[in-house]
């Protein structure tokens, strides 16, 4: 046994190690080497960097106002009120999560284009001739982006703002009524104050997303830093001018990711820790249709409208999207995805069991070092894995050619290793997150008990935590291979040559104006994302 | 006798068709600290949110002073019925200052009297200093004190605390409890207290209520409720003696003629009302002696019966003894 107990540390810290060489590596790319293209970057400072940042700011703020606008009402009613069809309309207010908001940008831009059937019927109605006579919206700007962003992005909030009011205290209503607050000033002073912190981790997380979004902002040609990235590199060859702009980029995320986790801090000393949690009203039937109406409408624009058009598609164009490389894409995707999501449950299994063992704050460091890629945008991501791979690949060519042997190629940076690593990197906090929640739920006490009934470290984790966190462990394969399945811009960047995941087949539909042929690979995705919504709701449910 | 602070008759609530409280009838004068003493589950959370108006009850009156607080489907609304409530968890709201959990009642009074008021309630519960505070950055007697500021700042004319000690260490809870009373005291305030407790009783109240399965079975000054316990439940929970069915208990037992009805009642024997003899008595089996403070309290065994004997020195288990109970016995049915 005493050998295991140099291997679990050994490799662990060689795991984490890892994890962050391309964090150090993009760092060092962006200030320490200067290649052929540097005066990109210059260009980009002493023109368009400002309107980037400016355009990045604005989709955030104003997909934030959007997503509160469409979260804060049905999270306050869904955990308040208790009218008929609550549990169903509470987890389908989450479906909109399921859609890749490209794909909704590209389905709303065909709905309310020109030649689409929204203006067609209007002019046929007015007896418009041409665009001068009216105006209409514009999908393809910022508002119509952010739009787009918020409807998929929206039950981040909705989902924290609801268990956010779900764990307040009834007696804390109680205590406000008997010192003479009316039930107005009760929602004001305590219910809605006290939700503040689950409403502030809500709108870090969206902004992150809506910082870090490709998809739409590409396909509607709005530069932000985040396409400025995929240009400098794809577009301009210059890593180094993708490098320095990931950094910028970083910098935003993680001034946002700290304000979240202050929030959570704060949002956990909000939490009740009484047994009187909120009561539900029930409500007359007026109001019920009332809620039913308000909610509908958003699920309407987030999740029915997206899926009737790409199921109409589907049907419509059957011949083009059944394709047989259809089938060999998907393939692809899962492997790589079942790949990826085991790699990370084997690792964030063995980072808690250390910790758990070990539990010194070198080993805490450790696990949080390994959780840093989920807060890195995937474009970042892809950039800081190419940099140290694509410097190993020079090297063994160095090698290869000293030895007068032919060379192999791009073995790391040009195949699915890049993205598998990639993979791994930003979806092990995922992994980390489940098995550590499912750590925390196994007393201590439990591993004493059973070294006092003779067993070692392995015994320990053999016959106690493993049986015990294997539903976590299996959740957590499950989160991170729908992710990987998900995954956009990492994915674009780091695709081997002729290579699709489900999501850049999708995505290179779109952006060549072909949603249509690519619209039951679309639908895949969808099913996929819904699949942890239904289980979720199945344990809640349960529990 | 002056008009009672709080007068409550034949208060009734039910929750979905079952029965929680009935016939609950109380009277209080000003100042009184009354225990609502019960198992868990017989309606005492119930009354007090009854009394306070957080649950509506379907009978009944309730009178604080000269205020009508509830007569048939009349319900004064809990904002106005000048209640101060201290719940078990506290409810202090965990995104203000103790500060601004004390101010919370007084909206009403300018800058620097709401000031002035928060300064004196904060010295009244011995927090001074600890305004700015938040309430997880407290202790579990500083939080409770904080409530308590928090619940008497806008001068309530009756006090409920529901369970307020339960969350205490036991090492600091008595030292606390008798802060606490001596405030009410001094301040001269009415309150009703609930617990499952009775050493929480002994320590705190003047009067008792014994509250079981929604039915208030006795009330009366703490001492009363003791010793002289109405029925076999109250005596049982409050654990007065050793209650032993009358018909099982031979007549040597007791130094002195007793009258006992013995016809399918019961019978109380205080575990101090024994006396060891030599040569009356009835003989038991000593079955083990614990010291308990000054005193040893031993497990009896006679022929029908078990019995817990308190005496001056230990005795030998596996002894024979000879006991007489030399007090009045007490009969209840």
């Amino acid at each position: 046994m005493a050998k295991s107990h140099k291997i679990l540390p050994s490799i662990s810290l060689s795991v984490s190690l890892l994890m962050f060489i391309p964090i150090l590596a993009l760092i060092y790319q962006a200030f320490f080497i200067a290649d052929g293209n540097d005066h990109t970057f210059d260009n980009i400072l002493d023109s368009v960097l400002w309107q980037y940042i400016k355009n990045s700011l604005l989709v955030v703020a104003t997909t934030l106002i959007f997503a509160c606008l469409f979260a804060i009402a049905p999270a306050w009613w869904c955990a308040r009120y208790e009218f008929k069809g609550r549990r169903f309309l509470q987890w389908a207010m989450v479906f909109p999560l399921a859609i890749p908001a490209y794909v909704s940008a590209y389905i709303y831009t065909k709905a309310l284009d020109y030649p689409g059937p929204v203006q067609t019927s209007l002019r046929q109605w007015f007896d418009w001739q041409s665009p001068n006579d009216y105006w209409f919206f514009d999908m393809r700007s910022i508002t119509g982006g952010s739009l787009m962003l918020a409807l998929a992005l929206y039950p981040y909030i909705y989902l924290l703002l609801r268990y956010g009011f779900a764990k307040q205290s009834d007696h804390l209503d109680h205590a406000a009524r008997l010192l003479g607050a009316s039930s107005r000033q009760v929602f004001f002073k305590i219910r809605l104050a006290m939700a503040r912190p689950a409403l502030a981790i809500g709108c870090t997380l969206v902004a992150m997303e809506a910082l870090a979004d490709f998809g739409t902002m590409h396909l509607f040609a709005i530069s932000t830093l985040t396409t400025a990235i995929y240009d400098s590199w794809l577009v301009y060859g210059s890593l180094s001018t993708a490098a320095k702009l990931s950094c910028l980029l970083l910098i935003f995320i993680v001034t946002l990711s700290l304000l979240e986790r202050r929030q959570r801090k704060a949002q956990k000393q909000y939490e009740s820790r009484g047994q009187q949690l909120l009561q539900r009203k029930t409500i007359s039937a007026k109001k019920a249709i009332g809620i039913w109406l308000a909610c509908g409408s958003v699920l309407l624009l987030g999740f029915m409208i997206p899926v009737a058009y790409l199921l109409d598609f589907t049907f419509t164009y059957l011949q083009q999207n059944w394709q047989p490389q259809l089938l060999q894409h998907s393939l692809h995707t899962f492997l790589l995805a079942a790949v990826a999501a085991t790699i990370c449950m084997v690792i964030a299994m063995m980072l808690n069991a250390q910790l758990r063992l070990r539990p010194t704050r070198f080993n805490q460091t450790q696990l949080s070092i390994a959780s840093l890629g989920y807060a890195i945008p995937g474009t970042v991501l892809a950039i800081a894995v190419l940099i140290p791979l694509g410097a190993l690949d020079v090297a063994i060519h160095d090698v290869m050619t000293w030895a007068n042997m032919d060379s192999l190629g791009l073995i790391f940076s040009g195949t699915s290793v890049a993205l598998l690593f990639a993979f791994v990197l930003r979806f092990l906090a995922i992994a980390n997150g489940s098995i550590h929640s499912g750590y925390q739920q196994i007393s201590p006490n439990l591993d004493l008990a059973a070294a006092s009934l003779g067993q070692s470290h392995g015994g320990v984790f053999r016959f106690i935590h493993f049986p015990l966190i294997r539903p976590m462990a299996l959740s957590a394969f499950l989160l991170v291979f729908i992710e990987c399945v998900k995954e956009l811009p990492a994915a674009i960047l780091l695709r081997p040559f002729d290579f699709e995941t489900l999501s850049t087949y999708v995505y290179q539909h779109a952006s060549d104006d072909q949603l249509e042929h690519g619209a039951l690979a679309a639908l895949l995705i969808i099913i996929v994302s819904l699949l942890p919504i239904i289980l979720l709701s199945r344990t809640q449910r349960m529990s | 006798m002056s008009q009672p602070a709080l007068h409550i008759e034949n208060l009734a609530v039910k929750l979905q068709d079952k029965s929680i409280l009935e016939n609950f009838s109380l009277s209080l004068n000003e100042g009184d600290i009354l225990c609502l003493l019960g198992p868990s589950g017989c309606g005492k959370t119930t009354a007090l949110k009854a009394i306070a108006g957080l649950m509506d009850a379907q009978q009944g009156t309730i009178h604080l002073f000269d205020q009508l607080l509830k007569k048939n489907s009349y319900e004064r609304p809990p904002e106005k019925r000048d209640i101060g409530f201290i719940f078990q968890d506290y409810a202090l709201f965990p995104h203000m200052s103790v500060a601004e959990n004390i101010g919370f009642s007084l909206s009403n009074l300018s800058k620097e009297a709401k000031h002035i008021q928060i300064e004196a309630s904060l010295n009244l519960v011995d927090l001074t200093g600890l305004g700015d505070r938040y309430p997880h950055e407290l202790s579990g007697g500083q939080q409770q004190r904080t409530a308590v500021a928090r619940a008497l700042a806008k001068r309530p004319k009756l006090l409920l605390m529901d369970e307020p000690f339960s969350n205490i260490d036991s090492q600091v809870k008595y030292k606390l409890m008798a802060q606490m009373r001596a405030l009410l005291k001094q301040h001269n305030i009415t309150c009703i207290f609930v617990t499952h407790s009775k050493q929480e009783a002994f320590s705190f109240a003047d009067k008792t209520a014994v509250l079981n399965n929604g039915q208030i079975e006795q009330v009366d000054h703490t001492q009363v409720i003791f010793e002289q316990p109405i029925n076999p439940f109250v005596a049982e929970f409050m654990e007065s003696g050793n209650l032993i069915e009358a018909q099982l208990i031979p007549r040597d037992l007791f130094a002195t003629p007793q009258t006992l009805d013995v016809s399918d009642s019961w019978v109380l024997l205080r575990e101090n009302g024994f006396a060891l003899s030599h040569e009356k008595g009835l003989t038991g089996l000593v079955i083990d002696s614990l010291y308990i403070g000054h005193r040893y309290r031993n497990q009896v065994k006679f022929e029908a019966f078990t019995l817990w004997i308190e005496t001056q020195t230990a005795l030998t288990p596996h002894e024979h003894i000879q006991v007489q109970y030399v007090h009045e016995a007490l009969t209840l049915k």
